[in-house]
């Protein structure tokens, strides 16, 4: 591997906290003491239990949602409100895209907060952005339209139209069946490499954590920190079959399985 | 609804009618308190063939058009504002809780006072009764958005006022919808509750007016008239919903759980 790895202070999490007050007597601990050096152009991964805290995680790196304590810094600035250079897709693509836009003006949305950017402009970054991920012909549906691997691609088309550096994927292959969910990954796969992008991805499927990083952050539920950073030295480019009959691949695999089945389960706060 | 479904219902109509036609042709001398459907049809295609209608219609549909619009601007801006602010709730929920019960046709006769018996009067009457289920849904709308939609909006961008107008508004349509509709119908009757009081003109005060002197065939007919103008206003309001809304796959669902206020 020839990428630079080893340049720090991209993407810095520096011991950051996130509290949520249920009530006046209560208040839940989401993040507890997290760390992290998230390097430029890595793909990393963060799997850990449901209800580790591996969305929030996620929402404070997006600038989303200020944290209690410690700092997030990005190229040495400060992350207070939502940078251009983030793009954060939410979870389940039925509630990340737009229901009453078509595919075309959803890719077009974060076009339109920039004022520089003409009408012709933007819907030409979409189309471009649709084609990529092998959707051109489907521009002027609605997202109830398609088949569920068919809206992720479209969600995938909508972040990159807004040309960021870090991409912040929320278990964005869980709710798609297993056929489709390899060639969104391999489809992630190639536009993280094309694009120059650094990927933070949450999962709590340990085998897509494998197959996609180099490295892969271990989330503990209680207290909710990261636990332990495995790098994974499989090589790279990665085919969904030659890759997971591996056997540094499975050993990984397996390792990573009894890590997290280690922990206990918490329920969701 | 299919074709044979649609066929039993409009079947059954007929036969009450013909029954009604029956049983007014038998009253004898009541006739003329209960006419039977085939002359009271007579008088309002005489009436309708004369332009009788045309002036009573429009000044309802003006008063009832004004008092639903204003409305459901007032009410979807602060139903937003209250969905998305919990600070605007905790101003107005008081508020709204206190006036939402009062039957709004009892308003009439204290706004008499204030506004007089005219056009100002009869819309402020129709914009408090088709405010409330517009606002309440509204709230309930904004209430229920994804936070999903906000996220993916803040994250590329958006700043409140986008997110309020391409975000919040458009993804508690549905629920707004739902309110707008109930509102429509209770706008109807207000506007001819109102009519009815006043005597200022309009269908109610047409319908009053055909009773206070005795031309019972144009009371009917008026009536009549009535229910196509309801009839043909809810089709306007479904075809311009199903047009706005034919992105979501379930807005009859979201019908159903409207909230009546």
């Amino acid at each position: 591997m020839s990428r630079a790895f080893d340049l720090p202070g991209f993407l810095t999490l520096q011991n950051v906290r996130k509290e949520f007050v249920v009530d006046r007597q209560r208040v839940v601990t989401a993040l507890d003491d997290i760390s992290v050096d998230v390097r430029e152009r890595e793909f990393l991964a963060i799997v850990g239990p449901s209800g580790c805290g591996k969305t929030t995680l996620l929402r404070v790196i997006a600038g989303l949602a200020p944290p209690t304590a410690g700092d997030v810094v990005l190229n040495g600035r400060k992350i207070a409100a939502p940078p251009a250079e983030i793009v954060y897709i939410a979870q389940q693509y039925s509630k990340s895209l737009f229901p009453w836009r078509t595919v075309l003006a959803n890719a077009e949305f974060p076009l339109e907060h920039h004022r520089e950017v003409t009408r012709a402009e933007r819907t030409a970054r979409a189309m471009q952005a649709l084609a990529r991920v092998g959707l051109p012909d489907v521009a002027d549906r609605y997202p109830w339209q398609l088949s569920g691997g068919m809206q992720q691609r479209v969600a995938i088309a909508r972040a990159l139209v807004a040309r960021p550096t870090v991409l912040l994927l929320d278990e964005p292959f869980s709710s798609v069946d297993a056929l489709t969910r390899m060639e969104l990954q391999d489809l992630m796969l190639e536009t993280w490499a094309e694009h120059a992008l650094t990927v933070v991805l949450v999962t709590h499927d340990v085998d897509e954590a494998v197959y996609l990083s180099d490295r892969v952050a271990v989330m503990t539920a209680q207290p909710a920190r990261i636990g332990e950073m495995l790098a994974i030295d499989v090589p790279r480019p990665r085919d969904q079959l030659s890759t997971r009959g591996l056997p540094r691949y499975l050993e990984l695999r397996q390792y990573l399985y009894s890590r997290v089945r280690q922990q206990p389960q918490r329920a969701r706060p | 609804m299919s074709i044979q479904g649609r066929g039993l219902g409009i079947g059954f109509l007929i036969v009450l009618l013909l029954a009604w036609e029956g049983a007014a042709r038998m009253s004898g001398t009541r006739a003329a308190l209960f006419p039977p459907p085939s002359i009271v049809l007579v008088t309002m295609s005489a009436m309708l063939a004369n332009g009788q209608i045309l002036h009573p219609l429009t000044e309802t549909l003006y008063r009832l058009g004004v008092g639903y619009v204003v409305a459901s601007v007032l009410a979807i801006g602060l139903g937003v504002s209250m969905g998305y602010s919990r600070t605007v709730y905790n101003l107005f929920e008081p508020l709204v809780e206190l006036t939402r019960p009062i039957p709004k046709a009892a308003l009439v006769s204290p706004l008499i006072f204030f506004l007089g018996l005219g056009d100002m009067m009869k819309v402020t009457v129709v914009v408090l009764g088709v405010f409330f289920p517009i606002l309440i849904n509204t709230i309930q709308g904004v209430r229920s958005l994804e936070p999903e939609y906000v996220q993916t909006a803040r994250t590329f961008g958006a700043g409140t006022m986008s997110i309020l107008a391409k975000i919040v508004l458009p993804a508690a349509l549905p629920q707004i919808f739902a309110g707008m509709h109930i509102g429509l119908g209770i706008g109807f009757v207000l506007v001819i509750i109102a009519e009815m009081i006043s005597a200022d003109g309009g269908l109610g005060f047409a319908i009053v007016n055909a009773q206070r002197s005795f031309k019972v065939r144009e009371m009917y007919a008026w009536v009549l008239v009535l229910a196509g103008t309801g009839y043909a206003m809810n089709g306007v309001f479904l075809t311009v919903r199903s047009r706005l809304l034919h992105w979501n796959r379930d807005y009859e669902a979201f019908e159903q759980s409207a909230i009546q206020a």
